[in-house]
Formats: C-alpha cells, sequence, structure tokens
C-alpha cells in the first residue's frame, strides 16, 4: 500500500505491536514474521511480500547453520549415552573431601560437559537430576547448590561447542572458528569464578556445604581407578575441540565427528538402540525447530526494519546522547540485560546483533583507563563473545530464564521456584563481573584466536 | 592408499533420504515392541569394524583390547599421508626447477649457425652445471614420494588384513563378550539414567491435552512428517564422518558431502516447524500468558492466530511460487555436483503447509476449549 511515516513512530509502531503480541502468547517465531509480513505489506508494496522466500532459502543453504542440529543431537545422543552419570560420579568423588567440594564438582562436570555440547539444555537437566540430589543429601544448602547448577549448567552454551557461536557467525559473517576459540577462557573464567564463589562461601560457613564424611571418601587407589572413567569424554573433548583448533576440519565436520563418538559411547554403554536414536532424533528436530524459525521469522523483522532506516535511526539516537564508546557498550550491555529477562536469546541475537554491531563497528575501543584497547579488525569477535557471556545472564534472570525452569523441571518438590530465583543472583552478579573483565581486558577474548590463527 | 572416488549419485541421494527414514521407524517400532536386550549386538560391531574398525574401535566395543593394537598402524598410515602430501609437493617444486634449468640450457645454447661467442658459452656452462645441480634434488624427492608410498601401501596392506581376519573371528568375539556380560553385568554408575524430559517450550499451551477426531488426523500428519525428517541427523553424522575419513586416511575429499547436507538440514528446518507447533516447542514469552486461564490462554490464541496465519499463508503463497519457478527451470545447483535445487526449494511451500494445518489444528482446539467451558 505504500504507506509513510517518519522512523521515529514506525520504530514505535513496529516495536509496540511486537510487545503487544509477546504478551498476548504468540510463539516469537510468528510475532516478527507476522509483524514483517503486515508492515510490508502496509508501508512497502504487495510485491515485496516475495522477497520472504528468498531471505528464508539462503539459511535453508547454508553450510555453518547445518552444525546447529549436529551439535544438538550429539548433546541428545550424550545426554542418554551414561557418560554425563560417570563423569559426575568421578570428578565427586575427587573432590569430595574439600568443603563445598560437590559444588564444585558440579561446575568442574559442567564446564567438562559443555565443552562436548552446545547447548544448555541438556547439561543443566541431567546434571541437575544427578548432582542435585546428591548435594542435597550431603546437607548442602539447597540455594548454593541450585545457584551452581544454574550458573555451572548455562557454560554449555558458552564453552565451545556453542550453537550460539554458530548462530552469530551467521547472522555478523564472522568467522566460526575464531569465536569459538575466542568463548574458551572467558568460559573458563566464569567457571573459575563460581568455583571460587562456591568455595570461599563454603570455607567461611561449612554448614553451606560440608566436605563428604570420611567414611564416604575413596582412596588414591580408588582415585586412580575411577579415572578409567573419564577416557572416554577426554577423547570426545578432543574429537570436537582438537579438530576444530588444529584446524584438520570445519566446525561442521566437527560436529559430525562429535556425534560419531557419542554414538560410540552410547554403544559401549550398550544404551544405543533404535528407540534411543528415536528419541535423540525428535529432540534434536524440536530444539532445531526452535532456533531455526525464530531465525526465519526475525531476518524478514529486522531486515524490515533496517531496510526502512531503523538501523541508521537507531544508531543516530545511540550516538547522539554523546556518550563515550564504553557508555555505549555499557548501554547496548544493559538493553541485553533487560532483554534477557523476557526473550530466548535466539530472538535476542536476531533482533539486536544486526543493529547493534554496525554500531559498535563504528566506533573505536582504546581500552579503559589506560588498558589496552580492541583493534577495530576484531571487534566483530570481540563483541560475539561478550554478547554471549551476557546471554549468560539471560538464562539465570527471572522472570523467563531457560535454566530456572528446566532445573526447576527436575528439582525434588520442596524445592520451589522462589529458593531458585534466589539461588540465581549471587552467580548473575559473578557473570556481570566476568563481563566486565572481559570488556575490560580484550585479551582474555582475542589472545587465543590470535594465537591459532595468526594474522 | 587407494583414493576414494565415490561420487555420490543423485538417485541415491533422494531415494536414502526417503528410504532411510522409513526403515528407522520400521526398526524403532520392531524394536520397541520385541524390547531389546542390553547386550553386545553384531550389527552395531559390524558397523564399527566397517566405518571405524582402522581405529580398533569395533573391539573396544566389545571390550577387548586388542583394539588397541589397530591404532598404531593408523597412525603409521595418517603420517605417511601427511608426509605423500609433502613429498608431492617437493616433487613438483624440484621438477620445476629441473624443468626451468633445461629450459634455461635450451635458451642458452647458441644456434647451430651462430659462432659461437666466449660469452654464450659461459652462460652454457652456468645454466648446465644449475640442470646438474637441479636434477638429483628431483630424483631425490621423486625416490622419497616413492619410498613413502610404499610405506603406506604396506601399512595399508596390513591393516587390510587385520582387518578381514578380525571380520572373520568377530561372531565368536561377541559370543563370548554375551557370555561374560550375563554373568558380571557392565557396572553402572552410581546414578540411573535420567528419564525423557521436555527440552524447550514452555509446554503452556492448554490445547496439548485436547483431542477431536479431525485434529488428531491433523497431527497424525504432521508428526509423522516431522518425525520423517528427524531421522536425517543420523545420515548427516556417517556422511560427514566419510568425509573427514576420506580427505586424511584416503587424501580424497568428496564433492558432494557437504552440499547434500546442509540441504538435507535446510529440508530438515522446513519439516519441523509443524512439528514442533504441535509440541509447544516455539518459545514464546510467558510472563503474563502463563497467567492467563486455560479459557483466556485459547481465547488469546485465537487471537493471535490471525497473524500467524497471515505469516505463513504469505510464506506458502510466496513460497510456492519460489518453488514452482525452481520446478519450471529444472533448477540445479551451481557446483560440480550439480544436484537438482527444486526439491530444496518445494519444501518451504511444503513446510509451510504443514504449519497451516497444524494452525487450523490448533484454532480448532482453542475454539473447542472456549465452547466447552461455557456449554
Amino acid at each position: 500500500m505504500g504507506l509513510e511515516i517518519g522512523i521515529e513512530w514506525l520504530s514505535l509502531l513496529l516495536f509496540g505491536s511486537l510487545g503487544l503480541l509477546l504478551a498476548l502468547g504468540l510463539p516469537m517465531a510468528f510475532c516478527t514474521g507476522s509483524l514483517a509480513t503486515v508492515f510490508l505489506f502496509v508501508f512497502g508494496s504487495p510485491a515485496m511480500l516475495n522477497m520472504m522466500p528468498s531471505r528464508i532459502f539462503p539459511f535453508m543453504t547454508d553450510y555453518q547453520l547445518s552444525a546447529v542440529p549436529l551439535f544438538i543431537f550429539m548433546a541428545a545422543v550424550l545426554e542418554k549415552a551414561g557418560i554425563i552419570e560417570e563423569l559426575f560420579d568421578t570428578i565427586y568423588k575427587w573432590l569430595g573431601a574439600l568443603k563445598g567440594g560437590l559444588a564444585s564438582a558440579t561446575v568442574v562436570a559442567c564446564t567438562a560437559l559443555a565443552a562436548m555440547v552446545g547447548v544448555v539444555g541438556a547439561t543443566e537437566v541431567t546434571m541437575g537430576m544427578i548432582a542435585l540430589p546428591a548435594m542435597l543429601k550431603c546437607k548442602y544448602d539447597a540455594e548454593l547448590a541450585c545457584g551452581a547448577l544454574l550458573a555451572g549448567g548455562t557454560l554449555g552454551i558458552l564453552i565451545p561447542p556453542s550453537v550460539m557461536a554458530i548462530v552469530y557467525a551467521v547472522v555478523a559473517q564472522q568467522s566460526l572458528g575464531e569465536l569459538l576459540i575466542g568463548s574458551i577462557f572467558p568460559g573458563f573464567l566464569l567457571s573459575g569464578l563460581y568455583i571460587g564463589y562456591v568455595t570461599i562461601r563454603c570455607y567461611i560457613n561449612p554448614t553451606l556445604g560440608p566436605a563428604l564424611a570420611l567414611e564416604e571418601r575413596v582412596n588414591a587407589r580408588e582415585k586412580l581407578r575411577l579415572l578409567r572413567n573419564v577416557i572416554a569424554p577426554i577423547v570426545l573433548i578432543v574429537l570436537v575441540l582438537g579438530v576444530i583448533f588444529v584446524g584438520i576440519a570445519t566446525p561442521v565436520e566437527a560436529a559430525g565427528m562429535g556425534t560419531f563418538g557419542a554414538l560410540g559411547v552410547s554403544a559401549l554403554h550398550r544404551r544405543l538402540t533404535w528407540p534411543a536414536i528415536q528419541e535423540a532424533s525428535i529432540a534434536t528436530l524440536k530444539a532445531t525447530a526452535m532456533v531455526m524459525w525464530i531465525f526465519f521469522g526475525a531476518t524478514m523483522f529486522v531486515g524490515f526494519f533496517i531496510v526502512k532506516g531503523g538501523q541508521t535511526f537507531v544508531a543516530n539516537s545511540i550516538l547522539s546522547t554523546g556518550f563515550a564508546p564504553y557508555g555505549i557498550l555499557l548501554l547496548m550491555m544493559v538493553v541485553l540485560f533487560v532483554l534477557g529477562m523476557f526473550l530466548d536469546w535466539v530472538g535476542i541475537l536476531l533482533l539486536t546483533v544486526p543493529i547493534f554491531l554496525p554500531i559498535v563497528k563504528s566506533i573505536p575501543f582504546d581500552g579503559l583507563v589506560g588498558l589496552p584497547g580492541v583493534p577495530t579488525s576484531d571487534i566483530a569477535l570481540w563483541y560475539g563473545v561478550i554478547f554471549m557471556v551476557n546471554m549468560q545472564m539471560a538464562f539465570l534472570s527471572p522472570p523467563f530464564g531457560y535454566s530456572l525452569f528446566y532445573l526447576k523441571s527436575v528439582a525434588p518438590p520442596h524445592i520451589t521456584m522462589a529458593t531458585i530465583f534466589r539461588s540465581a543472583f549471587p552467580f548473575i552478579g559473578l557473570q556481570a563481573l566476568g563481563l566486565l573483565i572481559c570488556i575490560a581486558f580484550p585479551d582474555v577474548i582475542l589472545w587465543l584466536p590470535h594465537v591459532f590463527y595468526a594474522k | 592408499m587407494p583414493s576414494l572416488t565415490f561420487v555420490l549419485p543423485h538417485w541415491l541421494y533422494w531415494g536414502g533420504l526417503i528410504a532411510f527414514p522409513l526403515i528407522a521407524q520400521y526398526l524403532v517400532r520392531r524394536q520397541r515392541r520385541d524390547g531389546v536386550p542390553r547386550q553386545a549386538s553384531v550389527f552395531i560391531a559390524y558397523l564399527f569394524w566397517l566405518c571405524s574398525g582402522f581405529l580398533g574401535i569395533h573391539r573396544l566395543y566389545l571390550r577387548s583390547n586388542w583394539g588397541f593394537v589397530f591404532i598404531p598402524v593408523f597412525l603409521v598410515i595418517i603420517y605417511c599421508n601427511g608426509q605423500i602430501r609433502e613429498a608431492r609437493e617437493d616433487v613438483s617444486r624440484t621438477r620445476f626447477e629441473f624443468e626451468n634449468a633445461e629450459l634455461a640450457i635450451e635458451r642458452a645454447r647458441p644456434p647451430a649457425d651462430e659462432t659461437v661467442t666466449a660469452e654464450a658459452k659461459a652462460a652454457l656452462e652456468a645454466a648446465e652445471a644449475e640442470g646438474v645441480a637441479a636434477k638429483p634434488a628431483y630424483d631425490s624427492a621423486q625416490a622419497e614420494l616413492a619410498e613413502w608410498r610404499a610405506v603406506s601401501r604396506w601399512s595399508a596392506i596390513l591393516m587390510a588384513i587385520m582387518l578381514l581376519v578380525d571380520a572373520a573371528l568377530l561372531p565368536g568375539v561377541i559370543r563370548r563378550v554375551r557370555a561374560q556380560e550375563l554373568s558380571k553385568p557392565y557396572r553402572e554408575a552410581a546414578v540411573a539414567p535420567p528419564p525423557a524430559f521436555r527440552e524447550a517450550g514452555t509446554g503452556e499451551d492448554p490445547t496439548l491435552s485436547v483431542h477431536s477426531r479431525i485434529t488428531d488426523a491433523i497431527e497424525w500428519l504432521t508428526m509423522r512428517a516431522g518425525e520423517f525428517g528427524a531421522y536425517w541427523a543420523v545420515i548427516a553424522v556417517f556422511v560427514y564422518y566419510y568425509e573427514v575419513i576420506g580427505r586424511y586416511v584416503f587424501n580424497s575429499p568428496t564433492i558432494w558431502a557437504h552440499e547434500s547436507m546442509f540441504l538435507m538440514f535446510g529440508m530438515q528446518y522446513m519439516l519441523s516447524g509443524a512439528y514442533a507447533y504441535r509440541e509447544d516447542q516455539h518459545v514464546r514469552v510467558d510472563i503474563f500468558y502463563a497467567k492467563f486461564s486455560a479459557r483466556g490462554k485459547a481465547i488469546a490464541d485465537i487471537v493471535t492466530s490471525v497473524f500467524f496465519f497471515i505469516f505463513i499463508g504469505t510464506m506458502f503463497w510466496t513460497g510456492m511460487r519460489f518453488a514452482l519457478d525452481g520446478i519450471e527451470v529444472q533448477e540445479l545447483s551451481f557446483t560440480e555436483w550439480a544436484i537438482q535445487y527444486w526439491p530444496v526449494k518445494l519444501m518451504i511451500p511444503v513446510g509451510a503447509a504443514l504449519l497451516l494445518l497444524q494452525g487450523v489444528s490448533k484454532l480448532i482446539k482453542d475454539v473447542l476449549i472456549v465452547t466447552r467451558r461455557e456449554a
């Protein structure tokens, strides 16, 4: 129909109606897609609707994106393969003598798992079912136990392989290998912060997380024997990460190899049956559908907004605030955090990255208070990892945080939603601290990619 | 090592995409019905023998430490392949130098009818000296390549013999392992395996438990279509595995593995939409929605379904035209493999049609909820 209105009103109308439809409970994928259709028709022309398949089709033929279903499939296979139980069992006996050792073991096991899977659900739920009862049985403080599980499980999507990195790489046209390698240290940083926090809390107040009773501890010989259990996880990690690092294969191929390894582990536990494969395939299908359909809808939505000059409008309004570059970045981080309270990461990524990234790329980051800055060529990579670290908080921030619901779905009934909410707060603080470190010391992110992809 | 020159024929690609899910569905149903004993399986053992026997995985699967014997041989093969690649480069580099030197001699040689000047003579001698210097380098590079090829060939033959012997031994090993595992079951970790859980989505949809004849029929279709596409993920695992092994063990990358797989996943994305909608897996923001009563949710769903139908209807309509354009010209991909593109494009309207049907089914169920409570 070709109506013309100013971009200010258009933005308000567009995002207002998005908010309204979302509040009414229409799934995100359909909200964004339908609004794009309606707005294209009203403010463009019926002929413009033909761009829909030609925007969707490139995603269907995108090479990198096929790593998304593969990594999800790998997680789904591993979850049923029996490897997680063994891993936790081993680490917990090794760390049992420490105060808060079980909580630390939870985080360590989650970190190791995160290096095998690229999603949150599988780690969070399985670890929740194994580690939470174990901790509660040992008289751990419920909030501390839940918090360690929430934060640890969420690492799955930060530490490579990571489905989020794949989606970011596709949206931002950024090298996936660099992103995956760049997110390793931030992942370990967060993991270290969690372990440090848990241990300090438990040493100050041992009733929060007492060490294992003497008779339950195992001797050094038994500990060595248990190490046999971690061979399979280590082989898998080497298979996936090693292959990506050394550049033997692309991340997509690494996903294929890793899944092959996961099937092998599952067979070794005699759990590789056709019904198990069916369950894993269907779980993969559902999780993939969720990501991809938001892709289809949101790409139309953002595409329309950018064509109408929305990107320039947002850039101008942000730049005209007169904030320093780091002020602008902080503003963006706050926006992402607030969005993270309500939306899930796929939607946030697809809606904000095409709009924010050009702004971030256009301003110089010379370093905070005399610290080293970020070279312009690395900003897309740096921002990508910062974004991923920020999204860790989205998983934990009430009222709508995935990890919270995952944990609630497997927690014993006396653990209320309120306990889980409360348990998340200190860890959100730790994540914010980690985010700040990544912003202030860009080398945490950039050093490793520079080593591997020497420019 | 021999090289793999297999190119997946188009008919096998499309045929496999159709046949594999059907076979898988049949096997799933059979195992669900008959139950599967938790013991070593002959099929899996031979599958590992076929796919990754060179790493001894089939032996490790049967908890036989003989598997480790395969690994050194495999490493030798991989190392040889790397050396062969390098030697090949050396050969082509030294050959280039050698041929250049020959050419330089040709050029420096004065034509027969000219008198030989001292200058020309000196140039000829210099060129010949260089030619003499280039020759042994070329020869030694060739010799080195031949040497590595020989090592590689012998280790490959050794591996082949080991694998063939093992193929004959496997049934006996499996029998022994089964007997052993019956008497002493494999030690489980202290905790039981987790049961199935809801992966994503919020499960807030009140229509999940509503049934009627027509909606059940529609949902049977969407579920079947989704499940059909779901099994493709298994194919991808083996294809990517083949690609990587082909490249590193046989020095022969394929032209079809990547393209066939991302197109397959592209089609899966479209088929999955309706399935996930049926299962309420598309994320929504449920700060308000979750607080509505079942009837309130149903009413909200009916209101928002207008937008749903606008989006998916447009996708169906424009996607149909897009696909028909592709069918008309029998579109092929621009790669060496030149696979048909139109079936992939056709999946856009097919996926949209499935979603439309699922949307109708959900609308019917929502209306049922609203009217049932009033009655």
